[in-house]
């Protein structure tokens, strides 16, 4: 009888796959769990289907899918980069704007040779085009940090720095605003300018930001330590008692207390 | 004929097998799932049994097998495995190692639960991330570069110099260790004599290529303290090994600096207390000389103890190594104390299978297996540290119990970038230190030759990584936002963190350019 339910439950796995498709998920998962061999063949299936949404859905779903088939070759990322150039320029949906997302992504990371220019301007048309998009708020850091470090190295990195804050005007969520405001503070410290300078940023990250455990750990710290060199002590003490709060296990813990108790001593 | 015929029945008991096997849930109506580690050492396969043996009668329904495989062989076995889509449900695994993201899943969202195998314990209702006595802190299980929590850890632990206590109490008239830098030097200068004195092939400390390395980077670490200081330029009280290895290439220090330089001579004087060419020796050859008698004192990393207590026909002690510190009359000015034995980095992290098919029951026996039962199992039998809170290790384990009070600063000299090319080259040359005719001036030419092209080229490596990780991560990103039910109330797309991007950005800058530290 067991033999029997397994044939018929086995005969059922094509009828699923394909209702499961329908709704246009399949291939996302499979992406999500990093199978974009399966995935291409996921999307591709859809990409003959009339429904000019799932095409259009299913297309995007496979120039992404192109960016991580192992292995990577130029032409698949050349594949990859002229569907999302089409997608992008004939209409403005979630789609179009996740494919100018790509056209810059690809441009910054993808390519053997980065092409900042390029990942520039796609990132910038982007943000200008559909400001609010969640797409335009992930570019917005990553265009921070393609004028940081890779744009006019020739010019002093304060001034690459002051270009970045104008890209505050644009961050409509926290999320953005804080990523900005992480990327300036690091900045200050690679470039070795007066480490001062970096607190209002790191103030601001911790404000607006979510910031993955691991990343706020270490602005706490950093805002804590500043603040006590530039002798605002109570928030040097506020942010060590955060930061021990969330970290009780921390082998930082020992040097901190030390310079609560330095603090407290006065000196 | 006959050979055809044995093929034929060969082939026969193979489908067999596979047929049995494949069907023996349908039959049995038990789930099966594998676990796969390699950590072949004495009471560590039977305390894991045991666990299974425990969980199987709490969970009838679950039928667990435990594989163990030889570490050499152990990296080939499981990609082969998860390649073919043969993978163990759950497997012993570790973050440097490739394609973490590709065969294995985040468990996030179940550490966050409480293990209900606490029930009844201190830890009921605890979140199961915080049951663990770092938070689950440690890189094994959470992967920075991929911002999730991978996997749980059975154990902790950290070098101690186990001894004889017989043989060091018929030699100094005390079976009590040195508690200083400076005694242990007399100790030390106490069993030369008495080997000289009665014709003994006896040294003070039996050690190894793969055992030296742990006191090795404490030794340069403790040194190192005002450097770790001066170079700490983010403000972090933390330095990782990739900010050594591009401040190594800014110029900001060398092994000339004054305080490795201390290091050094302090390492050769360490060398000069263990035995002869042990730089070539391998960890078994040192074990035979601390239990033959031609050693009074071994440097025991936390995993031997278990094996030692089985082998060695005389009473153990073990203490912790004296580090020099402020006080010593030699290196004071360098270094300070206490010395922290650092972050608890825990270990023998299980990791689970991105493709299992039996995710509820995997998941399930890991907690079991980092309960509070499981985990005192685990102690009890392998003689290794629990890592869960509360948990008593047994007398002997207890002395390997990390002390994580005093000073660190992580990332260590020794191991700039944490990648194998330098770290490789600095142990590797360490033989013009160590060895009989070895000298500090002499490493450091070498090192001064040599270290920087190795740095650039870890560096370039962790870029050609950190970018492949962030293209996984951009993909991944984009796919969860199609299947987030709301996607108009997210916020960002969850890429790989903008800080991680900004390391592979400051890093390609270092590595292209042209410093005094080539």
């Amino acid at each position: 009888m067991k033999p029997l339910v397994l044939i018929l439950g086995l005969s059922l796995v094509p009828a699923a796959a394909i209702a499961a498709e329908g709704n246009g998920n399949a291939g996302w998962k499979e992406l999500a769990d990093y199978r974009p061999e399966q995935a291409l063949q996921t999307f591709g299936r859809q990409v003959a289907l009339a429904d000019p949404a799932i095409n259009r859905s299913a297309r995007f779903g496979r120039a992404v899918a192109l960016l991580d088939r192992q292995p990577v070759t130029p032409a698949q990322i050349e594949e990859a980069r002229g569907i999302f150039r089409e997608l992008a320029e004939r209409d403005v949906d979630d789609v179009a704007q996740g494919a100018r997302f790509f056209l810059g992504r690809i441009a910054q990371h993808h390519l053997q040779v980065p092409d900042d220019e390029a990942a520039s301007r796609e990132f910038r048309r982007l943000i200008a085009d559909h400001e609010a998009s969640i797409w335009a708020q992930s570019a917005l850091s990553r265009l921070a940090l393609i004028q940081i470090y890779a744009l006019n190295p020739q010019a002093p990195p304060q001034e690459r720095i002051a270009e970045v804050e104008k890209l505050l005007a644009h961050a409509r969520t926290s999320s953005a605003k804080g990523e900005l405001h992480l990327v300036m503070a690091n900045a200050i410290f690679f470039y070795r300018l007066p480490a001062q300078e970096a607190l209002p940023h790191l103030l601001a990250a911790e404000q607006f930001a979510r910031l993955e455990w691991s990343v706020r750990s270490e602005v706490l710290v950093q805002i804590a330590e500043l603040s006590r060199s530039a002798g605002q002590t109570e928030q040097a003490a506020r942010y060590y008692a955060l930061f021990l709060k969330e970290n009780p296990r921390d082998p930082r813990a020992y040097i901190i207390s030390e310079h609560v108790a330095g603090m407290a001593a006065g000196k | 004929m006959v050979g055809f015929a044995l093929m034929g029945a060969a082939y026969l008991a193979a489908t067999y097998t596979v047929f049995w096997r494949t069907t023996q849930e349908a039959r049995t109506g038990r789930v099966t799932i594998r676990i796969a580690q390699w950590q072949l050492e004495l009471g560590v396969r039977d305390a894991l049994t045991k666990i299974i043996e425990r969980y199987e009668q709490l969970n009838p329904h679950v039928h667990v097998v435990q594989i163990a495989v030889p570490d050499r062989a152990y990296l080939p076995w499981v990609q082969t495995q998860m390649v073919g889509g043969n993978g163990p449900d759950i497997v012993e695994y570790s973050f440097p190692w490739p394609d973490t993201a590709r065969n294995f899943q985040p468990i996030d969202a179940d550490i966050r639960e409480p293990n209900p195998y606490n029930r009844g314990t201190a830890l009921e209702g605890v979140p199961w991330k915080d049951t663990f006595v770092d938070g689950m802190a440690s890189p094994d299980n959470f992967v920075q570069s991929l911002n999730a929590y991978y996997s749980i850890s059975m154990t902790t632990g950290v070098p101690r110099i186990a001894y004889n206590r017989a043989l060091l109490k018929t030699i100094t008239g005390s079976d009590a260790p040195p508690r200083t830098y400076r005694e242990l030097l007399v100790v030390s200068d106490q069993i030369r004599a008495y080997a000289k004195e009665h014709q003994l092939n006896l040294v003070p400390l039996a050690n190894s290529h793969p055992t030296h390395r742990v006191l090795t980077d404490g030794i340069v670490a403790v040194m190192g303290f005002h450097l770790y200081e001066r170079l700490d330029l983010r403000h972090r009280l933390k330095i990782d090994p990739s900010d050594l290895g591009m401040s190594y290439l800014m110029g900001d220090w060398s092994y000339d600096s004054p305080e490795l330089i201390a290091a050094l001579k302090a390492l050769k004087e360490y060398s000069e207390i263990c035995t002869p060419s042990f730089l070539q020796r391998l960890r078994e050859t040192a074990l035979i000389d601390f239990v033959s008698n031609r050693a009074v004192m071994i440097v025991a990393p936390a995993f031997e103890a278990g094996s030692l207590r089985q082998i060695a026909p005389f009473p153990l002690g073990a203490f912790r190594f004296p580090f020099a510190d402020e006080n010593d009359p030699v290196y004071g000015r360098f270094a300070k104390g206490p010395v922290s034995e650092g972050q608890i980095v825990t270990g023998m992290p299980f990791y689970l299978n991105r493709h299992t098919r039996h995710r509820a029951e995997a998941v399930d026996f890991m907690r079991f297996m980092s309960s509070f039962e499981g985990s005192t199992i685990f102690t009890r039998l392998s003689n290794w540290l629990p890592v869960v809170i509360g948990v008593k290790p047994s007398e002997y384990a207890a002395q390997y119990m990390p002390d994580p009070k005093g000073y660190t600063w992580y990332g260590a000299f020794t191991d700039p970038c944490q990648h194998v090319d330098s770290r490789e080259y600095i142990f590797t040359q360490m033989s013009a230190l160590m060895n009989r005719d070895g000298s500090v001036d002499a490493y450091r030419a070498i090192l001064r030759k040599g270290l920087g092209v190795r740095i650039r080229d870890d560096l370039r490596r962790e870029v050609i990584s950190g970018l492949q990780n962030l293209r996984h991560e951009d993909v991944a990103a984009t796919a969860l936002l199609k299947l987030a039910p709301n996607p108009g109330e997210l916020e960002a797309l969850r890429l790989a963190t903008v800080t991680n991007e900004t390391k592979i950005y400051q890093t390609r800058l270092v590595v292209a350019k042209e410093t005094p530290a080539q």
